[in-house]
């Protein structure tokens, strides 16, 4: 559930073609749109579809498509 | 990678200069990050009295970015509240893509310290800074730029911005050997020639701001809607007497203090958009509004008696734009921008409509400081 969301969040942050498949390895270098404005893009998405608001270290440490999703599980298992 | 932003303090001199350092390597020969070299120079040194110089650390005590909050009390509508320019953010990934998300928690940073947060200048909308604010939600609007050709042909000779091309360049080289080119122009100011006022106008550069400064914010500064305070202490501030570089214009009607313009005078040499002309510059102004025109007519006339070839000055404040206007001067593109966080603009919406760029006073004084030109 939780990925879908977060690669709905990838998608509409970076405008990603329908196509493109995301994997876990990714980083700034290999999504398309993965720069600083894609990043506040991801954040406002994520903070929206999860209705949380991330701290900077979290924000820092999305590094990549694995480390996004490692993220919203943390902060989705602190809420419950 | 944690980071942590805290305030500049000397022990991390050498840091910051490691960091400009890789931005300078990083970026050399590569154009399209050319315009992020003015934020490289940035160092403690740029920061005024009051402006807080920050930095993005991480573990290992290295510098990863760096920005300053300078801190500005506006105006609004009926009060002083206090506000911040975002100034010169960079960080390390415009050399290094492991560092891309920077950017993000550098401007949360900002708007933690500072809720009520403009930017002010930026480059234009095709610069990285302006996108990310608009993709933060911020509202973004160009503030109009001006110009007044002092020596039409000086300009046409020299005016790069638009001599793009062998074609344009022979194009403008005729208008100004044929004299078609001074014709037009001076054409166009005759039809735009600052009215004569009844009352006796004067005007003189000064070495630091009158006591009179003071009178005449507390007079004018309820006749707009948002204006940066300008008093004397602020004046002080801003354009230090000991700053020869700043002409400090004072405009009187009789003996009473009507308005001020702060000035620039600069010889440019292969600049990017003026060429080899020598730049006048209306930085920073204030007036009540129905004097705009009169300290416009009075700039524009000790910039030319300098010798300018080009008058330049970017406003918001529909006074002023009509000053200008009526001073000869004619509207250019504008790379100017000002962008208003989410918190400012809640702040200075009225009657549930964004506040109109014409009634808000905003020019290069506000921003980073009249840095270029």
């Amino acid at each position: 559930m939780h990925d879908d969301q977060v690669a709905e969040a990838f998608r509409a942050a970076m405008r990603l073609e329908k196509g493109f498949v995301l994997r876990d390895d990714m980083s700034f270098d290999h999504v398309p749109g993965w720069d600083s404005i894609g990043h506040m893009n991801l954040v406002l998405e994520l903070e929206k579809r999860f209705a949380t608001v991330l701290d900077m270290d979290q924000i820092v440490a999305m590094d990549s498509v694995g480390a996004v999703r490692d993220v919203v599980a943390r902060k989705q298992a602190g809420k419950s | 990678m944690r980071i942590r932003i805290l305030p500049y303090a000397a022990a991390y001199q050498e840091a910051v200069r490691a960091f400009t350092a890789r931005l300078h390597a990083g970026v050399a020969g590569s154009p399209a990050s050319l315009s992020s070299i003015r934020n490289l120079l940035l160092s403690a040194e740029d920061c005024r009295p009051g402006d807080e110089f920050l930095l993005a650390v991480d573990e290992n005590q290295v510098v990863r970015g760096t920005y300053i909050l300078r801190h500005q009390e506006f105006w609004i509508g009926d009060r002083v509240a206090r506000a911040a320019c975002y100034c010169l953010p960079v960080s390390e990934g415009i050399v290094d893509r492991a560092y891309t998300s920077l950017g993000v928690p550098l401007l949360l940073d900002a708007l933690r310290r500072q809720p009520l947060l403009y930017g002010l200048g930026m480059g234009g909308y095709h610069e990285r800074l302006p996108q990310l604010l608009a993709a933060a939600g911020w509202r973004m609007i160009t503030v109009p730029f001006y110009l007044y050709i002092a020596h039409p042909d000086r300009f046409l000779h020299n005016i790069a911005y638009l001599r793009r091309s062998p074609l344009r360049a022979r194009a403008f080289d005729l208008l100004a050997g044929s004299g078609l080119g001074w014709l037009g122009i001076k054409a166009f100011q005759a039809l735009h020639r600052p009215r004569a006022r009844s009352a006796p106008v004067g005007s003189e550069t000064v070495g630091r701001f009158s006591e009179g400064i003071d009178e005449l914010w507390e007079t004018c500064k309820s006749r707009y809607a948002l204006c940066a305070v300008r008093n004397r202490a602020v004046l002080d501030l801003l354009y230090p007497a000991a700053n020869e570089r700043f002409l400090r214009l004072e405009v009187r009607r009789g003996r009473r203090l009507i308005g001020w313009a702060v000035l620039l005078d600069t010889q440019l040499a292969r600049h990017k958009y003026f060429g080899d002309m020598r730049l006048g510059s209306i930085a920073d102004c204030l007036a009540d509004p129905a004097d705009a025109h009169t300290v416009v007519a009075c700039a524009r006339q000790v910039l030319e008696d300098a010798g300018a070839d080009l008058i330049v000055s970017n406003q918001s404040h529909g006074a002023w734009r009509r000053a200008l206007r009526d001073c000869g001067f004619l509207q250019g593109p504008s790379n100017f921008l000002l962008g208003t966080s989410r918190e400012l603009t809640r702040v200075l919406r009225g009657d549930g409509r964004d506040m109109p760029l014409d009634q808000m006073h905003f020019n290069r004084g506000d921003g980073d400081g009249p840095i270029n030109l």
